[in-house]
């Protein structure tokens, strides 16, 4: 089948009023499409590993989910362990403190930020 | 009971015995359909690495969801139900995935994939056809794949995707008119 042929077949209008059964299966045999070799024992060695969510399209978001929630407790972890320092030195907690600004009076703020 | 080759049972029987654990009958299914669902998947997404994934895909949910399956409709009508719905929601999902990254929209993504590795040098009709599918928006996809790849009737198209016969004949013709304008080039 030349290309004009499957084109006026598959850009003409529906197949049950103009179109024969063999321009049809002509369409079907030029745009068969198969999966790759082996492609039964894939199916069923997810199926029986378990394995069936994640497939290889999936690989990169899991990857990046995993990477996240390694980045997210290691933070939060952190956040914990200086709160805990803080309360071990100073003995309470404060805002000024958090900020790592427990020690300069207010007067000293202004002179650092402006200058004089 | 454990049946060596089903090849000449029909589908409920393999249905039956799949459920009764017999991976066999299962097997046999996947061989039986897998070209169906292949014309459907990489119709709808090309013919890429992330199509054999989908394919796996719809038959571990259709192994899953056998028990479900009454028999009213046709086995393979229910299985391309299955792989509609898991390939329109790839499409979504690259979509917004790819989203984040880029401005390309995940469809040109699969173009540029189909044109610069599976279809390299291979300058036919199968090929033309494809990557004028993936220029089409998938909804009207979807029905192009069905009704003009599958050969499924209007009506069966209509069943398959859950949508009006006349939201599907309307939908043809608009994809046909999209299709036309992009293959007048190619002729």
């Amino acid at each position: 089948m030349k290309n004009p042929d499957i084109f006026r077949l598959i850009t003409s209008p529906p197949v049950e009023k103009q179109e024969s059964v063999e321009d049809e299966t002509n369409i079907k045999d030029i745009m068969s499409f198969d999966f790759s070799e082996g492609f039964e024992d894939k199916v069923l060695a997810r199926i029986n590993s378990g394995n069936e969510v994640y497939g290889r399209t999936y690989a990169i978001e899991k990857s990046l989910s995993l990477a996240f929630y390694r980045i997210a407790f290691t933070a939060a972890a952190a956040v914990v362990i200086l709160l805990l320092s803080i309360y071990l030195k100073e003995g309470s907690f404060s805002f000024d403190l958090l900020l790592g600004i427990g020690d300069i009076d207010s007067e000293s703020i202004v002179c650092l930020l402006t200058g004089n | 009971m454990v049946i060596s080759s089903y090849r000449e049972s029909g589908d409920d029987i393999l249905v039956k015995a799949t459920l009764e654990g017999d991976q066999n009958a299962f097997r046999e299914i996947v061989s039986r359909y897998r070209k169906m669902v292949a014309r459907t998947v990489k119709g709808m997404l090309g013919d890429t690495v992330y199509s054999e994934d989908i394919g796996q895909e719809v038959f571990i949910k259709l192994y899953h969801s056998l028990q479900e399956f009454r028999g009213e409709a046709k086995l393979s009508t229910y299985i391309q139900k299955i792989a509609v719905n898991l390939t329109l929601n790839e499409i979504k999902r690259r979509k917004r995935f790819f989203s984040m990254f880029t401005h390309k929209g995940s469809d040109e993504l699969y173009e540029y994939d189909v044109a610069d590795d599976d279809y390299a040098g291979k300058n036919d009709v199968r090929e033309l056809v494809s990557k004028a599918l993936m220029q089409i928006d998938p909804k009207f996809r979807s029905i192009v794949v069905m009704r003009m790849l599958q050969g499924y009737s209007t009506k069966e198209t209509s069943e398959i995707l859950s949508l009006p016969v006349g939201t599907v004949l309307s939908r043809l013709s608009r994809a046909q008119e999209q299709l036309r304008e992009i293959l007048k080039n190619q002729r």
